[in-house]
């Protein structure tokens, strides 16, 4: 890819810094869309069998006052776990985001998230995202920063310099995810049958409003308990992946391993994501060229000075005449 | 699951993250409910019961919210966990409340997510500062 010319334009306006206006999370907005779903559907069944009234299950042979109730309180539970792990699944490395621009831009790296980068990775492995590098970009890459954008994320710099999150695509996230999804179906199965054993042995009976309270508790340790079960079954399956998997670091072309400081040119996908309150990011970055490594400031308080000055020549194809970089329409 | 998404977007893509926190204790709190709903006759329960229920659903969402927008979601849960607490039990009590009073046990994890946004909207425009992932906006978490 032809690189360059000086870049010598002046600075456009600055993006105004954060989100505009309330964004949900996709991945929360999906869940809250489960919860209706799975509750709405359940509590059809719950009506057409009237399963408060019933004293034994058909299929497992469990008997007890309102045991229709428990069991699909447990149902529900696991289930609700069960369809949250593929809707990460689909977040993660399914989806084919609509809008996908290609993309470069260039700048200094402010901050690095490994995809496993704490305890939360290991307890719930489909949460797991991949490696996000945070790149303040060059001034002449804010229209890009800001294409469509309904958030821009900024550094921790005085002047607020705005930052391009940089996905790396990690094949253990993936795998992690995958292992979760599976591990949470048979963990739920389990965990049903647990979760009505341990609603049923309250031994709730009579009529009235302590039976209903009595009865009410009992459903809601039901699902408590095949939920937990399916997290569990979701902990082993993605965390034995995730060790079969591997584990990678975001790196160059050439194989250097990125790190905080380091000037880049990035090129790739960028979307509109949901998961960063409807920022551009690249989804995912396919190729990263490294110019050398910044000695002024440390992240995440990098500023765009810093590269506007030392990064004249970056990666990026320009226009003809020299002039800014090209960019999506 | 392209649908889900597409639908949750449609519908929940503009919350508030209070009223997201609010729509999920409704959510769990009216289908938990609904499950014994046929059970209670229109006098069946008192006003402390009601409060009862509602309380005791209430933090069984909060302490799902905490797990799921606290940790999953990465917002941390010490930064959500007192506001998200007020939003539970009050979503918790008028979620039991209206499913009570309207009887219809098919509607009622419906009737709990529009009464959670409802509540939440209102708590976050009045009384919440904006939460970012992990307390700051610019550490690049996600």
């Amino acid at each position: 890819m032809a690189a360059t010319s000086s870049n010598a334009q002046p600075c456009g306006p600055k993006p105004a810094c954060g989100p505009q206006g309330d964004n949900t999370d996709d991945v929360g907005a999906a869940f809250l869309a489960l919860l209706g779903i799975v509750g709405t559907v359940v509590g059809l069944i719950a009506l057409a069998i009237k399963a408060e009234a019933m004293t034994v299950l058909p299929i497992l042979g469990i008997a007890g006052p309102g045991i229709g109730a428990i069991g699909l309180g447990a149902v529900a539970g696991a289930g609700l776990i069960v369809a949250t792990t593929f809707a990460f699944l689909y977040d993660r490395c399914l989806r084919d985001p609509d809008g996908r621009e290609p993309s470069c831009s260039a700048g200094v790296i402010n901050n690095i998230v490994p995809a496993f980068d704490s305890g939360m990775s290991y307890l719930f492995p489909f949460v797991a995202q991949h490696d996000m590098v945070g790149v303040v970009v060059k001034c002449v890459y804010w229209p890009l920063v800001q294409l469509q954008a309904a958030n821009v994320v900024c550094s921790a710099s005085q002047d607020q310099s705005p930052v391009i999150r940089s996905y790396y695509e990690n094949k253990a996230v993936c795998a992690a995810a995958w292992g979760s999804a599976i591990g949470a179906v048979v963990g739920g199965i389990g965990g049903i049958v647990l979760g009505i054993l341990a609603g049923a042995a309250l031994g709730c009976a009579g009529t009235g409003p302590f039976y209903i309270f009595c009865l009410l508790i009992a459903c809601l340790i039901a699902a408590i308990v095949a939920a937990a079960c399916a997290i569990a079954g979701a902990f082993i399956g993605g965390n034995i992946a995730h060790a079969a998997a591997g584990d990678t670091s975001p790196s160059a072309d050439g194989g250097n391993v990125l790190q905080d400081g380091d000037y880049v040119t990035t090129e790739g996908k960028t979307i509109i994501n949901g998961g960063d309150d409807n920022a551009r990011v690249y989804w995912f970055v396919n190729h990263t060229t490294l110019h050398g490594r910044s000695t002024i400031g440390s992240g995440p308080f990098r500023s765009h000075t810093d590269p506007d000055a030392h990064l004249t020549d970056d990666a990026c194809p320009r226009e003809p005449s020299g002039g800014p970089p090209n960019q999506p329409k | 699951m392209p649908a889900l998404f597409a639908l949750a977007r449609a519908l929940f893509g503009k919350l508030s993250l209070c009223a997201l926190a609010g729509g999920i204790v409704g959510a769990v709190a009216g289908f938990l409910f609904g499950l014994v709903l046929p059970l209670c006759l229109p006098s069946t329960l008192t006003l402390p019961d009601v409060l009862k229920a509602g309380i005791v659903l209430g933090l069984a969402g909060w302490l799902l919210v905490l797990m799921v927008i606290g940790m999953w979601l990465r917002y941390g849960v010490a930064a959500i966990a007192a506001p998200a607490l007020v939003n539970a039990l009050l979503t918790g009590v008028l979620t039991v409340a209206f499913n009570y009073l309207a009887q219809f046990p098919a509607a009622a994890t419906l009737i709990g997510i529009v009464i959670g946004i409802f509540v939440g909207s209102v708590l976050c425009r009045f009384f919440c500062g904006r939460v970012d992932r992990n307390g700051k906006a610019d550490d690049g978490r996600h």
